[in-house]
């Protein structure tokens, strides 16, 4: 009698070496450094918990959009304070992140349910916030420019 | 078999229990003969080096006890679970389904496989095989445990707080069962119960590093200094984030700009505050006990 | 007729496996008709689906005894404990064990009924705090919490106490409990019985519980004496290390023996040594049981001094300075030691097979393999510093906080 709950379905292992970052860490990145930065520590961080790549390019896809929309959101704000476009621009990177947070927690809690160490987020975490956040500040600026 | 190797056999079997698994291996270095091939002589050095994290090397010694023995259930059991904490799922998969073949609803083995799903992110297939093994194990600490860590897996809080509670109440002294009632007590919220959890857990297990500082963790939360910064600890600090933006603005288009830069300032305050305190208080608390 | 109502029986019971009230009146039915083998194989089912009421236990039991139905016995036995009968559950141990005996040949103590071993069995110990190197500090608290008061029993007796009573040693692996309690007992000039894990352990069911209470009574017998129970933590675990009901029962009779010790036996010291103070289940630590606790530490400068000289006693070697190298290992244990010695001893015969000398083990040797020996007690205070921070102890443990909050241990152990 087959029976569906009894199928092998797991591809691949667990490397027991990695050591993700914390999501929570995550959260800094998004807040400083903006939708490119948060992206990118998400799909290294993915990478590192072993989230299936289906759902590591769901992380680029939110990322895509949340750029899109920051985007919109500077052109249609075009008139208002800049630390009101500011403001803004950070919600909707901190939108996007906390989708691609969502994405990372099964794996997340499963890595916490091993109890190994995670790895810390300071020297990537500022590289990412200094480097990519310019980035997508100058790409925004061209764009609230055009 | 002889009485002194049965009696050696047993006595490696009294230390797994109570949780010396070196004084099993040295008595099982003293078998001689039958003794050694006798499917418990594996099954105890098996668990034993499992239990003292040498999993490759139970690994093997578990595979020779099935090839000597056959499937046997205990023998696939533990080696499902070695091979798990070495990372090595697909193969882990394996050995439950294995023993699942035999005896498609013994709850220890569906659990197990169930926490294999787990460590590979398929957290709906573990929640249906827990709860298979409930329906065959149901007043169980060890189901409502499975429980509470499908629903941690699943970020589904108070459930994995309403099993934990379970799996205490079948088993108060059970430490595993403690450590998940604490943690779900500081998801959701009662950092108290959550320290004091947390601590007997750890007092149990004085060597598990990951238990004190979870402990120290909870005990900071609770000091009096840091009790504004709950809402931090509860929620995603983004979330927290968003809904200080919403109310500053939403202050503003409502025309109370004077107000709205006063809750402005104490945001920005509290930001500072949830920067600074937690490093001072947490070195004040652990003043007498080092790192 | 009662043939036809026998196999009238056996068909509906086969009809309804589960229906445990049919099967009872087969398995009684059975019994009268005097088929009494037939009638146990029913029983034996009865008691694995729990069907068997708790009158009926002690009456089957002492069936299958009488048709040797060991394993039977044993059920019956383990069901009726769990139920709460206390009459009848005597008489069904003792014919458990006749049954034992003539099967394995193995003649089991039974305790009070044997003749009380004689007093001559054990001589005094002659082990003395002098023969021990060091440790002052300690030698100075086991005077004043163990050998005074049993020198000066007339003193509490006056304010209504019983000396004597339990004192629990604890600390590090390897740190020389044992050889303190054996000093202890030559200090108070007493006999010392060691009870050790291994002669009290047995596979057979109840026996381990009675070589423990045999071992009492042999220190009872041979009293005023010092009884030493090694790894207490293995002996008397918490209920949080195994919850089996079986094995509990080993705690228990520990609990009964030590409450024992105040009425039925005077000056009876009762000494314990455990690595792992926090696996012992917290009942043993009340007063009255093991209510002293002591912390042995590390063995201190002048310790190590003297233990090396031991180690290296029989070892030919030239121009070591043990005192220097006794402040070159500060927190090495006993075992440590001998590890650090052996790896000397290593090198020493390396060289001898290199050059074909016979050198003597030298300073040099010792000190080259140092930095290869690692202080096993770091983890252990590392362990116990973690228990206090969270335990809900009081006072008991304060000694060992104090040691953990002093300067020195706090440096080393960060």
């Amino acid at each position: 009698m087959p029976d569906e709950l009894l199928r092998p379905t797991i591809g691949a292992g667990v490397d027991m070496s990695a050591r993700p970052w914390r999501l929570v860490s995550q959260t800094y990145v998004a807040f400083f450094g903006g939708v490119i930065a948060a992206t990118v520590i998400a799909f290294l961080n993915s990478r590192r918990l072993g989230v299936p790549s289906d759902r590591r390019r769901l992380i680029l896809v939110v990322g895509a959009i949340g750029l899109v929309l920051a985007a919109v959101v500077i052109t249609l704000l075009a008139d208002e304070t800049s630390s009101g476009i500011r403001v803004a621009i950070r919600l909707v990177a901190v939108l996007a992140c906390l989708a691609q947070l969502r994405i990372q927690q099964p794996m997340d809690r499963a890595f916490q349910l091993r109890g190994s160490e995670y790895g810390s987020l300071w020297g990537p975490g500022i590289a990412a916030v200094i480097g990519l956040g310019l980035l997508e500040a100058l790409l925004l600026a061209m764009v609230a420019a055009l | 078999m002889t009485e002194p190797a049965e009696a050696r056999l047993q006595l490696a079997g009294h230390w797994l229990q109570i949780g010396h698994p070196e004084r099993t291996l040295d008595e099982l270095q003293g078998l001689w003969g039958d003794a050694v091939l006798d499917y418990r002589a594996y099954l105890f050095r098996g668990a034993a080096l499992h239990a003292l994290n040498r999993n490759a090397e139970a690994v093997g010694v578990l595979r020779d006890g099935l090839s000597h023995h056959g499937p046997f259930l205990p023998l696939l059991q533990v080696l499902g679970s070695s091979l798990r904490a070495e990372g090595n799922l697909p193969e882990a998969e394996a050995a439950y389904l294995r023993g699942l073949s035999l005896d498609p609803n013994d709850p220890d083995l569906l659990i197990g496989y169930a926490m294999v799903c787990l460590a590979a992110g398929q957290t709906e297939k573990a929640a249906a095989l827990v709860e298979r093994a409930a329906s065959h194990a149901p007043e169980s600490a060890a189901v409502s445990a499975a429980r509470a860590q499908v629903a941690f897996a699943q970020g589904r809080h108070k459930d994995m707080h309403r099993h934990s509670q379970e799996a205490l109440s079948y088993d108060p002294e059970d430490p595993g069962a403690r450590a998940l009632h604490g943690a779900s007590s500081m998801l959701t919220g009662d950092s108290k119960s959550g320290y004091h959890s947390l601590a007997s857990a750890a007092s149990s297990h004085p060597g598990d590093r990951d238990l004190r500082e979870a402990a120290r963790e909870a005990k900071l939360i609770n000091h009096p200094l840091l009790r504004p910064l709950r809402p931090l600890q509860r929620f995603n600090p983004l979330v927290v984030w968003v809904g200080a933006v919403a109310v500053i603005y939403g202050l503003r288009l409502a025309g109370l700009g004077p107000v709205a830069a006063i809750v402005a300032v104490g945001w920005f305050a509290f930001c500072v505050y949830s920067w600074v305190a937690p490093p001072l208080v947490r070195r004040w608390i652990n003043r007498k006990w080092g790192s | 007729m009662t043939n036809d109502r026998i196999s009238a029986l056996r068909k509906a019971v086969e009809a309804s496996p589960d229906d445990v009230l049919l099967r009872l009146v087969l398995a009684e039915t059975l019994v009268a008709a005097g088929e009494t083998e037939p009638a146990l194989d029913q029983y034996v089912v009865l008691l694995d689906q729990q069907g068997l009421p708790d009158d009926q236990l002690v009456v089957v039991g002492e069936l299958a005894a009488a048709n040797g139905r060991l394993a039977l016995l044993r059920s019956c036995l383990e069901a009726a404990r769990q139920a709460g009968i206390v009459e009848g559950t005597g008489r069904l141990q003792q014919l458990a064990d006749e049954l034992i005996a003539e099967r394995s040949g193995v003649k089991i103590k039974v305790g009070p009924e044997e003749d009380a071993p004689s007093a001559m069995d054990t001589p005094k110990e002659t082990t003395t705090f002098d023969q021990v190197g060091g440790m002052d500090e300690i030698k100075r608290i086991i005077h004043r919490m163990v050998i005074l008061p049993l020198s000066r029993p007339e003193l509490y007796q006056k304010y209504g106490r019983k000396s004597g009573g339990g004192v629990m040693l604890y600390g590090p692996p390897g740190c020389g409990k044992t050889l303190l309690a054996r000093a202890t007992a030559g200090e108070c000039g007493l006999p010392f019985v060691n009870v050790r894990i291994e002669d009290v352990m047995d596979p057979y069911l109840g026996v381990s519980e009675r070589n423990l209470h045999a071992a009492f009574e042999r220190a009872r017998a041979n009293a005023p004496c010092v009884l030493f129970l090694d790894e207490l933590d293995a002996l008397a675990f918490a209920r949080h290390k195994h919850g089996g009901s079986e094995s509990r029962r080993l705690v228990d009779v520990l609990l009964q023996e030590l409450d024992a010790i105040g009425s039925e036996n005077e000056g009876l010291l009762v000494l314990a040594a455990t690595n792992a103070p926090w696996d012992v289940d917290e009942a043993m630590l009340r007063p009255g049981r093991f209510d002293r606790v002591i912390f042995v530490p590390p063995p201190d400068e002048p310790a190590r001094a003297d233990i090396l000289s031991v180690l290296v006693k029989d070892v030919p070697s030239a121009g070591l300075d043990l005192q220097a190298l006794a402040n070159q290992t500060p927190m090495f244990s006993g075992a440590d030691l001998r590890a650090l010695v052996e790896r000397g001893v290593d090198r020493v015969i390396d060289e001898a097979l290199t050059s074909g000398g016979e050198p003597p083990l030298s300073m040099q040797q010792l000190t080259a393999a140092l930095p290869t020996v690692k202080p096993s007690t770091l983890d252990w205070l590392h362990r116990v510093r973690s228990y206090i921070e969270f335990a809900n102890q009081s006072e008991r443990y304060d000694d060992v906080a104090a040691y953990l909050r002093s300067k020195d241990i706090r440096r080393r152990l960060s």
